[in-house]
């Protein structure tokens, strides 16, 4: 319990300087745009964003929810493909160097080429949408799985080797434990874009999600609205990294344990 | 020595290692026509300058390379089957310790890859970390250890299978030589003990005459085997042996052997 506290103290410790900051740049920013009389559709004040929070004929919560369902479902298909194919690469050469160009090619297309077709392939429901996420947060885990899966240490092979390890035995207990700091990379990567690639496939198609009310907002030149959007859309990727990087710390103690050392 | 005892538990016999050759690059024989027997219980140091093949002879031995031509045999098996059926420790240089286990956990890996079941591998574990004199530290993360009890844990996981021979390519060449000579004084107590048959690799003659009841020096260019040394001093050894004059006399005349030049 003691060790609790001292964890919480330390992140409030270390969440000082920038509530500080926050709370400092928030005054300014009203003090000056009310001082100043700058119109909303350049920049709104801290308090009209605020009520644009809460405001509208749907509440902004429900939306975000939405764009967070489809964000994690679309992690969630998305990495799963990306770390078996990871792995497949990771075990055959040949698969890996006669695949590889296309998985690096299909990441260099924009999304919002891709997305339309994506539309016209699962229609216009929530499924495509979590189609377009699942394609943008594929790519990051599939490159760093194969590279962890490859990172092990030779001399760690041989002690399995001489050990008379299975093949199963060296890739759960050897190759996948040295590949989770790379995965981990791969997630942080894929959670990210997940949310990118949710509200870049409201954009083109979407009656509800958060990408749908930032369009609205900007056809109506609702710019309360639009900053409101823009901020939840910010929280719910940091809340979903937060997610990530939280099971990091869980499932990889001795990564983090290292890190502090240094 | 009874009869029972002469029958070698290891036994090389016209070994040679052939590196590159095949599509024209530059074969390169890293060890030509060794012959050698090493005895159940015995204490063997394979000693020479880098190149001449001593890692490799021993990484023959435990299935990591596969000789050119001529056979290897522990206790009548190929490395291969005397591998698969757990009769073979290693200890590397490195302590290749895994860094996500805690150490009590890596002690236990081979058992835990053999199938023991649980509480009997970390009672084995247990007693082993007491044996080589870390039994505090069971639940820290390698990381946490500094190099002399990384190798000591490195040890204990190498004995954890009671393999029939124990091969360590170096496992104190990365350590200051206070750590080593510690370690040295400790592993001739525990292979004496635990009736050990030991090969072991280094580049110290100094070391290897401590440790040893016998010493193989070997020249590169081919490797092969230049002499044998039968270490005489008596045992148990303390570290006081150096100081002996037969002590100094071995090491000189194991200098002698591996020619001009050579540092300890």
């Amino acid at each position: 319990m003691t060790d609790l506290r001292a964890r919480l103290t330390g992140y409030a410790v270390a969440a000082f300087p920038v509530a500080v900051t926050t709370v400092v740049l928030v005054i300014v920013w009203e003090v000056l745009v009310t001082v100043t009389g700058t119109p909303a559709y350049i920049i709104p004040a801290p308090s009209r964003i605020w009520d644009a929070l809460f405001s509208g004929n749907a509440n902004l919560a429900w939306h975000t929810a939405l764009t967070g369902f489809e964000s994690i479902a679309g992690f969630v298909i998305g990495s799963v493909l990306g770390a078996m194919l990871g792995i497949v690469f990771a075990y055959s050469r040949f698969i890996a160097r006669s695949l590889m160009p296309y998985v690096i090619a299909s990441n260099t297309i924009p999304v919002v080429a891709v997305a339309p077709i994506i539309m016209l392939w699962f229609g216009s429901g929530l499924g495509s949408k979590i189609a377009v996420t699942a394609f943008l947060s594929f790519f990051p885990l599939a490159l760093n799985m194969m590279k962890g899966l490859q990172s092990y240490d030779r001399t760690v092979m041989e002690v399995f080797h001489v050990a008379a390890a299975t093949p199963t035995q060296r890739f759960f207990k050897m190759r996948l434990p040295s590949a989770l700091p790379y995965i981990f990379v791969g997630l942080k990567l894929n959670v990210t874009f997940s949310v990118i690639g949710a509200i870049v496939s409201e954009f083109v198609q979407a009656d509800r999600g958060l990408g749908f009310v930032i369009m609205t907002a900007y056809r109506t030149l609702n710019m309360p609205r639009l900053w409101a959007a823009m901020l939840a859309s910010a929280l719910l990727g940091i809340l979903l990294f937060v997610l990530v990087a939280a099971a990091e710390r869980l499932l990889i103690p001795w990564h983090s344990s290292m890190r502090e050392a240094k | 020595m009874t009869a029972m005892a002469s029958i070698p538990i290891l036994s090389f016999k016209d070994i040679d290692v052939v590196y590159g050759g095949e599509r024209g690059t530059h074969a390169v024989t890293a060890l030509k026509a060794i012959d050698l027997d090493i005895r159940e219980g015995e204490f063997v140091s394979l000693i020479g300058p880098s190149g001449c093949g001593k890692s490799t002879l021993l990484r023959v031995a435990a299935d990591l390379i596969k000789p050119s031509a001529g056979t290897a045999r522990i206790d009548g098996l190929s490395p291969s089957d005397a591998r698969l059926n757990r009769e073979i420790g290693f200890v590397f240089q490195d302590a290749a310790l895994l860094e996500w286990r805690r150490i009590l956990a890596n002690v236990a890996l081979p058992l835990e890859l053999q199938g023991i079941p649980k509480d009997k591998r970390l009672a084995r574990a247990r007693e082993l970390l007491r044996l080589v004199g870390i039994a505090e530290f069971e639940n820290a993360w390698p990381r946490q250890l500094s190099g002399g009890m990384r190798q000591r844990a490195s040890i204990a996981r190498a004995m954890s299978t009671r393999p029939r021979v124990m091969m360590m390519d170096e496992p104190f060449g990365a350590l200051d030589q206070i750590t080593r000579d510690r370690l040295n004084l400790e592993l001739s107590a525990l292979a004496e003990r635990e009736k050990m048959t030991v090969v072991f690799v280094t580049h110290s003659i100094h070391e290897a005459i401590f440790l040893s009841d016998r010493v193989v020096v070997m020249s590169p260019r081919p490797g092969r085997i230049t002499e044998v040394i039968d270490v005489d001093l008596p045992r148990p050894r303390t570290l006081a042996v150096r100081e002996t004059p037969r002590f100094n006399e071995l090491c000189r005349l194991g200098e002698r052997l591996l020619g001009e030049g050579f540092h300890d």
